[in-house]
């Protein structure tokens, strides 16, 4: 039993530490909250449905092929909002503006495709696999297994190439990685594009195990937000270890106490960070 | 008190005492829509000014509004409900509990700079929403809460009761952020707002004036949901935590001016009667012309309509 319930919380919480990731990186490097991630997340759920519907795509493919497109949004929007804000300004006018573009999707959203609940159903949607007494469902499996896949990819990423070290540098400290040749113009422009690509490839994999609807982002934002704060700011191990933490205590309440508790261990688990540890559960001992 | 600071008060009380006979000149009885506008303007003003007196004098942003709005509606809901209190008398109250719950907030993300403060009030409006809806042998959960006022001092409720009532508590918010910007405060908060490292080093102690912001901010809050409540009549959680209590003191004080007394209250008049015309033919569409407006003037014209006449201080 005990482990059952562990093993869900794990597997939903590699997908929530990917939902996280975006928000984790566009907060390292220039210090903005992204008010719209949850609204991300919610386009890639309808850019996956949408696909889906029209061209029986599977989500797991067509996440990468939506991918570009999200790039060139993010960036657009960094590039003409948020960038051109004097420096001094720009933590309070860039919640703002985000704040902004978030009600922009979100109702722009119910106007395309309606208030009406989607689902993405793939052919082996009711199908579960049994182990160590565990019942998962295909779908869920899958999409934990992407997730931890992407989420390794992206820790490679920021690790070995030198697109990932620039952003590292950029992270660290503006003015001398800019003395060392990275264009943190283009740096962060190009970071803000990744984190909400990667926050719309969180949501074309979450499609399947998950109700799509226009105003769906507010939920994942919470969440993403908790799993930062835990894992520490900018830091995509925290993110990992914040997401599986999450997961597994919304198993635990959703089990051991009522259910409605489950959404409140966000909050606990937010709250409770920030008045034990503030600099998240690594402490900011880990450098990615 | 010197002659600067006592004129603005004087015209703000002329006024408040100049609308109060309204309702002997338009009969609310035969303009029922448009007393039901007024009374949302008088709210929605006291609603803005009590959001700009944290995000824009003290420029501590709070996502968390609809939470303060939420708790203050309950408080007037339940204890009519559970105690038969009048909600009247249950007014003020809604503003201390608010003020109560603001206390427990500010302890914990005040103790952290930077975009905390911000994220702890979303989490505050979130996890108090999902108490409302959970906590069924108290709050009645998803089913709501029904209010019923009484007169208040022999005064019938109906129009023209809750619109002297919302415009002297309306004038009571501004009265407040007046006597902010007209004392030495106003700086202390403005040096923490801008720049905060710099009023440390100054001796200012930033904690303390962010919380007097946030104190004040939630028990103007919190007087706002009950007075909602008591209008309503009815209180259920999607109403009392609407996100709406959160964007609109944004979006209305970006557009008047942040940081001014007037921002707020130029805002919410010229756009709110706008917004319930648009809302009764377009319903949610006021929330792109939201998300829009928000966005322009945050990028494009961040002092807002006041930062055209930009000679005037308050």
């Amino acid at each position: 039993m005990i482990t059952s319930i562990i093993i869900n919380g794990i597997l939903i919480g590699l997908i929530y530490a990917l939902l996280a990731i975006g928000l984790t990186v566009i907060f390292g490097v220039m210090r903005i909250i992204n008010m719209f991630h949850g609204e991300a997340v919610m386009l890639g759920m309808y850019a996956a449905f949408v696909l889906f519907d029209k061209f029986g795509i599977s989500p797991y493919i067509s996440v990468f092929l939506t991918a570009p497109i999200f790039f060139v949004l993010g960036s657009i929007i960094y590039k003409f909002l948020i960038d051109p804000i004097p420096a001094r300004e720009r933590e309070i006018t860039s919640l703002i503006i985000t704040l902004g573009i978030s009600f922009i999707f979100a109702t722009s959203a119910m106007y395309i495709w309606s208030a009406d609940y989607r689902t993405v159903t793939l052919p082996f949607s009711q199908d579960v696999m049994v182990f160590i007494k565990t019942r998962i469902g295909y779908p869920a499996l899958i999409s934990s297994c992407m997730s931890a896949v992407m989420i390794v990819g992206f820790y490679l990423f920021m690790s070995k190439t030198y697109m990932g070290r620039a952003i590292r540098a950029t992270e660290l400290d503006k003015d001398t990685a800019s003395v060392m040749g990275v264009n943190v113009k283009w740096i962060s422009i190009a970071t803000f594009g990744i984190g909400v690509v990667l926050a719309a490839m969180a949501g074309g994999i979450l499609s399947p195990i998950f109700y799509i609807y226009p105003f769906v982002g507010s939920n994942f934002v919470i969440k993403a937000f908790t799993i930062v704060v835990l894992g520490g700011m900018g830091s995509v191990t925290g993110a990992l270890v914040g997401g599986i933490i999450l997961g597994v205590a919304e198993a635990l309440a959703s089990t051991f106490l009522e259910y409605s508790m489950k959404d409140i261990m966000a909050f606990i688990l937010f709250l409770g960070i920030l008045l034990f540890k503030p600099s998240g559960i690594l402490g900011g001992r880990t450098r990615l | 008190m010197q002659n600067r600071s006592v004129k603005p008060i004087v015209i703000l009380f002329v006024c408040l005492v100049v609308l109060s006979f309204m309702p002997f000149i338009i009969d609310p009885g035969s303009y029922k829509y448009l007393y039901n506008i007024f009374f949302i303007v008088n709210v929605t003003v006291l609603l803005a000014t009590s959001w700009n007196i944290l995000g824009g004098f003290a420029g501590q942003i709070s996502f968390g509004h609809a939470g303060f709005v939420g708790i203050g509606a309950y408080t007037v809901a339940l204890l009519h409900y559970h105690l038969q209190w009048s909600p009247w008398l249950a007014l003020p109250l809604a503003g201390v509990v608010t003020l109560l719950a603001a206390v427990i907030i500010g302890s914990i993300a005040f103790k952290l700079r930077g975009p905390y403060f911000a994220l702890s009030t979303l989490a505050l409006a979130e996890v108090t929403k999902l108490i409302a809806e959970g906590w069924r042998s108290f709050t009645q959960g998803t089913q709501g809460v029904v209010v019923s006022p009484g007169p208040l001092l022999s005064i019938p409720s109906g129009g023209a009761l809750y619109f002297v009532v919302s415009l002297w508590l309306a004038g009571f918010g501004i009265l407040c952020a007046l006597l902010i910007k007209l004392s030495k405060t106003s700086y202390f908060f403005l040096a923490v707002g801008e720049n905060e490292d710099a009023a440390l080093s100054l001796g200012i102690n930033s904690k303390k004036y962010k919380l007097i912001a946030l104190y004040i901010s939630s028990f103007l809050a919190g007087i706002t949901g009950g007075v909602l409540s008591v209008h309503t009549g009815f209180i259920d959680p999607s109403s009392g935590f609407d996100m709406v209590h959160t964007v609109e003191p944004i979006f209305l004080t970006m557009v008047g001016g942040i940081g001014t007394v007037l921002g707020p209250v130029i805002g919410t008049v010229l756009l709110v009667p706008v917004g319930e015309v648009f809302r009764s033919h377009f319903p949610t569409a006021h929330l792109l012309l939201y998300g829009i407006v928000l966005v322009v003037f945050a990028r494009f014209i961040p002092k807002g309509i006041m930062g055209l006449f930009r000679k005037k201080k308050i």
